[in-house]
């Protein structure tokens, strides 16, 4: 089931890079990439962590859409 | 373990095996036909052009070379261009990754190339001077080595320039282990992801290869040794598999019990 994100678009507007995003939720750059293409489905405390520096909740950033 | 005391056990190790290789080569070279039939399944009166044979073995050996130091510059020039850029990141992370993999196999069909002109030595002993024939191949042997070993730790420095949480080294003696527990859950993903893979891939190959090489020994007579290598690598892959997954499953069991 395909994750949809809006992690690039969140990045984007508060004007920080892949590499200092991994850093602030303790993760690489690599994962912070993956999980923009859409390769990796982030984990919960992931993905709860992201949305906290966001400040917004985890739906608003992940999505699924089910397939019909 | 420090960086020292690991560069000195991998040295020692390294040393060991390459001066016991040697000793042990030196004399297989001089023992009769019965050893070399059992070591290669030729017999010391095949025919080969000693000439061409060393040509085609020095020139495939510079070629490892000059691909080990093609792939090398091309990291280097990845990383020289790196900008604080997302996409710059990603490119020369690619590059770096497919340099250290063409790397490897450079450095891996070195070594399989000196192996098979140090047999053919041991096969054809008494047809050149098999002293000088033999120290070449050891020579060039240990300078690919030694190459292949610089030429690789460079990369992995320019790769732990991109991956600032993974730090690996080739004088790591686990270096899937290292690399395990210092990944994060999206590189773990990644790795197990490709481990298993290059299980499913390798088991399919050696499966493959034993059957080949079961039939090529039957047919032309040859010796069985590689055919019971083969199929000894076979049975040891699977059976770590298998006991590997058992344990899992074991564990996961005790876990849930305890909770």
């Amino acid at each position: 089931m395909p994750l949809y994100n809006r992690l690039k678009e969140y990045r984007a507007k508060n004007g920080i890079n892949q590499s200092e995003m991994g850093r602030l939720v303790g993760v690489s750059r690599q994962t912070i990439s993956q999980i923009e293409r859409g390769d990796y489905s982030p984990s919960v405390v992931l993905a709860i962590k992201i949305a906290r520096y966001f400040n917004v909740s985890v739906e608003d950033i992940f999505d699924f859409k089910e397939e019909e | 373990m420090n960086a020292n005391k690991q560069k000195k056990k991998f040295f020692i190790i390294f040393g060991t095996v390459v001066i016991v290789s040697a000793v042990l080569g030196f004399f297989a070279g001089f023992l009769g036909d019965n050893i070399k039939t059992v070591l290669t399944g030729f017999d010391g009166s095949t025919s080969v052009n000693y000439l061409v044979l060393f040509a085609i073995f020095i020139a495939l050996n510079i070629a490892a070379l000059i691909v080990t130091f093609y792939s090398y510059f091309k990291a280097k020039k990845a990383v020289n261009m790196l900008k604080n850029d997302d996409a710059y990141f990603d490119t020369a992370e690619k590059t770096v990754d497919l340099s250290i993999t063409v790397e490897q196999i450079a450095f891996v069909f070195s070594c399989v190339l000196n192996m098979v002109a140090t047999t053919i030595n041991i096969v054809n002993v008494e047809k050149v001077d098999p002293i000088i024939y033999y120290f070449v191949v050891l020579i060039v042997t240990v300078l690919a080595l030694i190459v292949g070993c610089v030429i690789m730790q460079r990369l992995m420095k320019i790769q732990n320039q991109l991956t600032p949480n993974l730090n690996m080294s080739v004088f790591d003696f686990d270096p899937m282990k290292t690399q395990e527990v210092q990944a994060d859950e999206a590189q773990k993903e990644l790795l197990y992801k490709s481990a298993y893979k290059s299980f499913r891939i390798t088991s399919q190959v050696f499966m493959a290869l034993f059957i080949i090489i079961s039939v090529i020994t039957a047919v032309m007579e040859l010796s069985i040794i590689t055919a019971v290598v083969v199929g000894c690598m076979v049975i040891f892959m699977c059976t770590v598999f298998v006991i590997t997954s058992y344990k899992m499953q074991h564990l996961q069991k005790d876990k849930n019990k305890k909770k």
